[in-house]
């Protein structure tokens, strides 16, 4: 079978873009990948942005700054037996944001990073609700708030770049 | 007194995860530097913590298994890595700084934590 050189040449696009596949398994949404794709003329699918999904990681961290703000807060106002609703609140922000992100096909990005920033949380938890009545140290609220953070305004700003359509 | 040299643990884990990630742009490169330097900073004020008396190794460890997991979150919503990628990134760069930790003065405790937390990645 003939094929015309436009057909060959995007055939061997198409190659290059499953080569780069192949050398790249563990990246699923880099930089490289969608130019190799949009070389190949293969349309990368991608979930629009989502008003709900924004607002509830936006939600995610103002109830994260309120309970850092409760735990800093001294004794008895920090223990953790007063701030259990404010740990509960955030995993219950996560938990929607996260369903709010599965209503969109190929949000995987966001959901991983969702969960893991839940996982995040319950360590947290687990190691402040160990200190009983205690206040838990400022430097490691601090440490944890700013790693929460990070990851929420990365999040934030990811939603952002997606093409709004919903 | 800082527990650790932050700059240069986050150097040794910014090599670790560099090796562990692979091939990397400038702009990927940025963010596993900021990852490494994250890690660094986060795990120096559990040190504090833990020097100073005000958690247990207990706590030291959860804190530093919710570090863990917001570096693994940040590889994935920044560079798209899957779960298990950003995780075996992540345990390597907090196995350069359980041999960071093992050679500086007071962090006896730290190797061991570290470790668990390495395990149950």
């Amino acid at each position: 079978m003939q094929l015309s050189s436009g057909r060959r040449s995007q055939l061997s696009r198409i190659v290059r873009f499953a080569a780069i596949v192949a050398i790249h398994p563990m990246l699923s949404g880099c930089g490289l990948l969608h130019a190799a794709a949009d070389e190949a003329g293969i349309v990368w699918v991608q979930p629009p942005q989502s008003p709900v999904v924004l607002a509830g990681l936006k939600n995610i961290q103002t109830d994260n700054d309120t309970l850092t703000t409760a735990l800093e807060s001294s004794s008895p106002q920090c223990a953790y037996a007063t701030n259990k609703a404010a740990f509960d609140k955030v995993a219950t922000d996560i938990s929607a944001t996260k369903a709010a992100a599965a209503k969109f096909r190929y949000n995987d990005r966001t959901i991983a990073a969702l969960n893991t920033l839940g996982s995040s949380l319950e360590h947290h938890r687990a190691a402040v609700s160990d200190g009983g009545n205690n206040c838990f140290p400022k430097n490691g609220l601090e440490a944890q708030k700013k790693a929460f953070d990070n990851v929420l305004t990365q999040a934030i700003a990811f939603e952002q770049k997606k093409r709004s359509g919903n | 007194m800082p527990a650790i040299d932050v700059n240069s643990v986050a150097d040794d884990i910014l090599n670790a995860l560099k090796g562990s990630i692979g091939d990397l742009g400038p702009d990927e490169l940025a963010i596993v530097r900021q990852q490494a330097s994250d890690i660094a900073t986060g795990f120096e004020a559990v040190a504090q913590d833990k020097l100073a008396g005000q958690i247990t190794d207990v706590q030291a460890e959860n804190e530093v298994k919710a570090l863990a997991d917001t570096g693994s979150a940040q590889l994935q919503i920044q560079l798209g890595l899957v779960e298990l990628a950003a995780k075996s990134a992540v345990k390597t760069g907090l196995g350069a700084l359980a041999t960071a930790a093992a050679t500086a003065v007071g962090l006896g405790w730290a190797g061991p934590v570290i470790q668990n937390v390495i395990n149950g990645l």
